[in-house]
């Protein structure tokens, strides 16, 4: 089948996107295909290259670059709840005149109508809340 | 897939606790924008996001009512919340937005077996 | 708002600063005279049925608190213009490209989030 995620929590104070990461090496494992995660919400956060935990910790971003690399899987990031909580990509962060940027390939800032066209395409949606 | 394309939204923030309902909101309006049958299915907590009079938002936060008030310009014009949700916060159809219409158990199963997709938030 | 927004000023005398997409860096600064700058940018000349477009966006948000997207602008223009003017091509002909987008920055509304 294919399957698609819905992160809703940030890295390290949620469970949801360690749980999200579990089903989806769970799933692919089994031979399903995943489709996209779509991170919103809390899960935005998850985004940023800047992740910077201690070593004998895992580093998510790196972690859901892995699973875009050896699935193909989509990393969309939804780009509203990103740019109020200070995740930015290069294009984002000269649109807004701002500093720096923090979220860059395979992570892709897009709209929340992103999420619909994933839900249709794929057969299963599954979502984790925070 | 389906053979229905109502995609069926399920909402259960408050308001005044953060973000959560109007990110949860603004997922309506995209389905809506989009041109797609959305289905808006306010649960548990979710009921209080309905009551009307609601002054401000929580402090520092935009408030939620004027985006429930808007979804009817986005062709959302009934706003379903299951009747036990709304009773047992002690809510009556009075205290509700007009376009609130409360259902029965059976009613809820229905939205859910109708839906061809849902998200829930 | 964050002076890391202003990029460039509307006026030649240094007023009415507007971030690097020509949006607004301060909401409360607009008026019918910033409005008709930002239209002579985009090349469009206000005419009375511009404006009571503009009327109709800003008057949305008054009351939404939310800038409309596509969809719920034609209902309310619809709604108040009647259903001669309340359809896209109309919006279309006088905000030529993204009319929701546009008008909205000429109206001196917040910058829609791209999610829409």
């Amino acid at each position: 089948m294919r399957y698609a995620l819905l992160v809703m929590g940030a890295p390290y104070s949620s469970q949801a996107p360690h749980s999200a990461l579990r089903f989806a090496h769970a799933l692919t494992g089994q031979g399903h295909s995943l489709d996209s995660v779509f991170f919103y919400r809390d899960g935005v956060h998850n985004a940023s290259f800047l992740l910077t935990p201690p070593q004998d910790e895992a580093n998510l971003h790196d972690l859901w670059q892995e699973l875009h690399e050896t699935q193909g899987t989509r990393l969309d990031v939804c780009i509203a709840a990103a740019l109020r909580r200070g995740l930015l990509d290069e294009a984002e962060a000269r649109r807004h005149g701002k500093p720096g940027h923090n979220v860059a390939a395979p992570f892709e800032l897009t709209g929340l109508g992103q999420l619909l066209t994933v839900q249709q395409r794929c057969d299963r949606l599954i979502t984790f809340a925070a | 897939m389906s053979q229905s394309d109502t995609l069926l939204i399920v909402i259960r923030s408050a308001p005044h606790d953060g973000i959560r309902l109007r990110e949860s909101l603004d997922a309506l309006l995209v389905g809506a924008a989009f041109g797609q049958s959305v289905v808006a299915l306010f649960m548990g907590q979710g009921a209080f996001a309905l009551k009307t009079g609601q002054s401000p938002g929580a402090p520092g936060q935009k408030s939620t009512l004027p985006m429930i008030d808007m979804l009817e310009m986005y062709d959302i014009e009934t706003l379903y919340l299951p009747e036990e949700d709304a009773t047992c916060r002690g809510l009556g159809a009075d205290d509700l937005v007009a376009n609130t219409r409360l259902v029965d158990a059976g009613e809820v199963q229905g939205l859910f077996r109708d839906a061809g997709r849902i998200l829930t938030f | 708002m964050s002076h890391t927004e202003i990029y460039r000023y509307l006026f030649e005398n240094k007023t009415v600063a507007l971030d690097p997409e020509g949006y607004l860096v301060n909401m409360e600064e607009w008026t019918p005279a910033v409005a008709g700058a930002l239209a002579d940018e985009e090349g469009i000349q206000l005419t009375d049925a511009h404006w009571e477009l503009i009327d109709v966006l800003r008057d949305f948000y008054a009351r939404y608190e939310m800038a409309p997207a596509m969809r719920a602008w034609v209902k309310a223009v619809k709604q108040r213009l009647g259903p001669e003017k309340g359809s896209s091509l109309y919006l279309m002909s006088l905000f030529p490209g993204s009319p929701a987008k546009r008008a909205a920055r000429i109206a001196g509304l917040p910058k829609p989030t791209n999610c829409l």
